[in-house]
């Protein structure tokens, strides 16, 4: 039998918010971890983690394994990540739909893959071997770009689609990705969420970013940096996503550097909650029209 | 769809409410009273036996023989520790009280130290310079503008009531100072969450390591005793050994936490590692919630002297503590074109 569970709205575990997070964790309701920071940690830092996935839901976040690329998955990396998953016990785990490497060289970089039939085989194959060694399925997530992926034969979330309908994995829904594509490649968010597989997203990130001026294309494109507050577009894409989804959601606010002071976080989560609220408000109206008609 | 959030299986779950169980007491029933009693009489009639088998051993024999069995007692000491205090299912803890924390590290003593080093940084509690002594001791005193009904936390309160009147800061710990007040907050909540050892433990403790202490000095003393009787004065690496395995033996009884609270700071202490590594950019960026969670986790040596001037003139001997600040990495993406800085094999970035 399913557990039922309310939305949760957390934040990304970095270590200068450590202390803040730890105490304020009656209105954290769920962390995400960089999981490749504890590969090579020693037993104690796992450990660490493993108790504070008891005072917390945990995420593992995966950000090196390359899923979504022709290229087999990295099986030592995937073998450090079933390690980790096995002593932390995490709640959910999860990785990009990017790749870091190809021919052989880390790029350093999550990037996009073309958009092709041949991506989308990889994608599964990898997705498969994960879930062999690991033991568990990752949520896969939607990456950001500020290029279209050469070769690309399909739009993104056609790519998206095809990719879900592949794999059993379950969608981590990055809106602020999703936001930024939509701005840089000129498409509605709205229409890609209504297109996408809901019933298949497991949890969602809120980040923000920044307007750059690109040098070898005209006009200039949004870069998710995750150094700037959550714009108020990607709240109400959250509040879409909760009016569509009937599913529970988990909510994670990504910030990877100038921080805020910390109750600015705090406040972020609260408008996400807002949002998610907002969205089931509008989904039991919705509901209840129906039932009346 | 077999890994949705609400499906995913899990091996326990830790989000239902957790109330801490009672330490289990092992006092003793009458019907268990004999077996104690049998237990301590084998005990006695081996370490007789093996007594007087091993004096009888040559000297080299009798070294590696005592060496080995010194091993296996503390080993022994070590197993029995294992089972009696096992570090059970991880609870909820409430990280929110920098003091809960710094007591469970280091007693009531340590809770006083940072409660009053985290008032001194919000400036409720003013250091003064006492001129009327000869060696000019430090004093603190209560700030007159602050309002201790407002401090979220009760020992905050009892602190600032402490140094209403210009005080030492050492008069905290002494007897009639505020540990008794620290401790009624504190302890029985840390004992019953298994994390600091119940009365029940610490005799149990203490009867294993005694009957450890017991057959390391009866059979050490007793070779010593002949071999000096026959005249020989070869007995260094005797006493050695027994000096050693003696002390090992002991510092059984003074564990303040248990195991569970061993686990417990040894977490906090590897999470808060990169935090402690920002120590000294702390004052300028943190809030005082940090710099206090910082504190009760590693205590006031964690905060730089230069930094933090006035809490180490309050106190220039606060302990250090044992726990190195190891390397910690943490995912960061750069400002410039989104790329990310990531260790721990390879780089991603900002997903």
């Amino acid at each position: 039998m399913m557990e039922t569970l309310p939305d949760r709205v957390g934040l990304g575990w970095r270590a200068p918010l450590a202390a803040d997070i730890l105490s304020n964790l009656d209105r954290i309701e769920a962390i995400e971890v960089i999981a490749d920071d504890y590969f090579d940690a020693p037993r104690k830092d796992r450990q660490a983690l493993r108790w504070l996935g008891h005072q917390v839901p945990l995420i593992l976040h995966g950000v090196s394994l390359g899923l979504a690329s022709t290229a087999p998955v990295d099986l030592v990396r995937l073998d450090h990540m079933a390690r980790l998953v096995g002593e932390v016990e995490p709640w959910l785990w999860s990785e990009h739909l990017a790749f870091v490497r190809g021919g052989g060289i880390e790029i350093g970089h999550l990037a996009a893959p073309p958009r092709t039939a041949a991506t989308i085989e990889g994608t599964a194959r990898n997705l498969a071997t994960a879930r062999a060694i690991v033991g568990s399925d990752p949520l896969v997530e939607n990456i950001s770009t500020i290029i279209d992926p050469p070769g690309s034969t399909l739009d993104e979330v056609t790519w998206l689609q095809h990719t879900l309908v592949a794999t059993e994995n379950s969608l981590l829904l990055d809106l602020h990705n999703l936001y930024a594509n939509a701005c840089n490649f000129d498409f509605d968010p709205y229409e890609a969420i209504a297109r996408l597989p809901l019933e298949r997203v497991g949890y969602i990130h809120l980040a923000g970013g920044k307007w750059v001026q690109a040098t070898r294309f005209p006009g200039r494109r949004l870069l998710d940096d995750h150094r700037h507050a959550t714009p108020q577009p990607v709240f109400d894409l959250l509040a879409e996503v909760a009016r569509r989804t009937p599913q529970p959601l988990v909510v994670i606010l990504e910030r990877d550097g100038d921080y805020p002071p910390f109750a600015e976080l705090l406040n972020e989560l609260d408008v996400a909650r807002t949002a998610l609220a907002r969205g089931r408000a509008a989904q039991k109206a919705r509901t209840d029209v129906v039932t009346t008609l | 769809m077999s890994s949705y959030p609400v499906s995913t299986p899990k091996p326990s779950d830790p989000w239902k409410s957790v109330t801490p169980t009672t330490n289990q007491a092992t006092s003793l029933t009458g019907d268990d009273a004999w077996v104690v009693r049998a237990f301590v009489i084998a005990w006695f009639t081996l370490l007789l036996c093996f007594t007087v088998v091993i004096i009888c051993l040559p000297k080299t024999a009798f070294l590696l023989a005592y060496l080995l069995a010194c091993a296996t007692v503390i080993a022994m000491l070590y197993v029995r520790r294992i089972v009696a205090e096992p570090v059970r299912e991880l609870t909820k803890f409430d990280t929110s009280d920098p003091y809960r924390l710094a007591y469970l590290r280091g007693g009531a003593n340590e809770a006083l130290r940072v409660a009053t080093a985290v008032l001194i940084e919000a400036r409720h509690l003013r250091l003064l310079q006492n001129e009327s002594s000869e060696k000019k001791e430090k004093q603190l005193v209560t700030a007159p503008d602050c309002d201790a009904k407002s401090l979220p936390f009760p020992l905050e309160r009892a602190v600032l009531r402490f140094f209403t009147t210009p005080r030492k800061p050492e008069e905290m710990f002494e007897q009639g100072g505020l540990k008794q007040q620290v401790d009624d907050l504190y302890k029985e909540e840390l004992e019953n969450a298994g994390l600091l050892p119940s009365e029940a433990q610490k005799q149990a403790r203490t009867s294993r390591a005694l009957f450890a202490l017991i057959f390391i000095l009866v059979v050490g003393l007793t070779k010593i005793g002949v071999a000096l009787w026959y005249g020989y004065t070869n007995i260094g690496f005797t006493v050695i050994i027994m000096v050693v395995a003696a002390i090992w033996a002991l510092t059984f009884i003074g564990d303040y936490r248990t195991r569970f609270g061993n686990y417990v700071i040894k977490s906090l202490e590897s999470l808060f590692e990169g935090m402690r590594a920002q120590a000294a950019t702390l004052k300028a960026n943190a809030s005082l919630a940090q710099i206090a969670l910082l504190a009760g986790v590693y205590g006031v040596a964690a905060l730089p002297a230069d930094v933090f001037p006035e809490v180490r003139e309050a106190f220039p001997k606060a302990p250090t503590d044992s726990s190195s600040c190891g390397s910690s990495c943490s995912s960061s993406c750069s400002s410039d074109g989104g790329s990310c800085s990531s260790c721990g094999g390879g780089c991603g970035g900002c997903g």
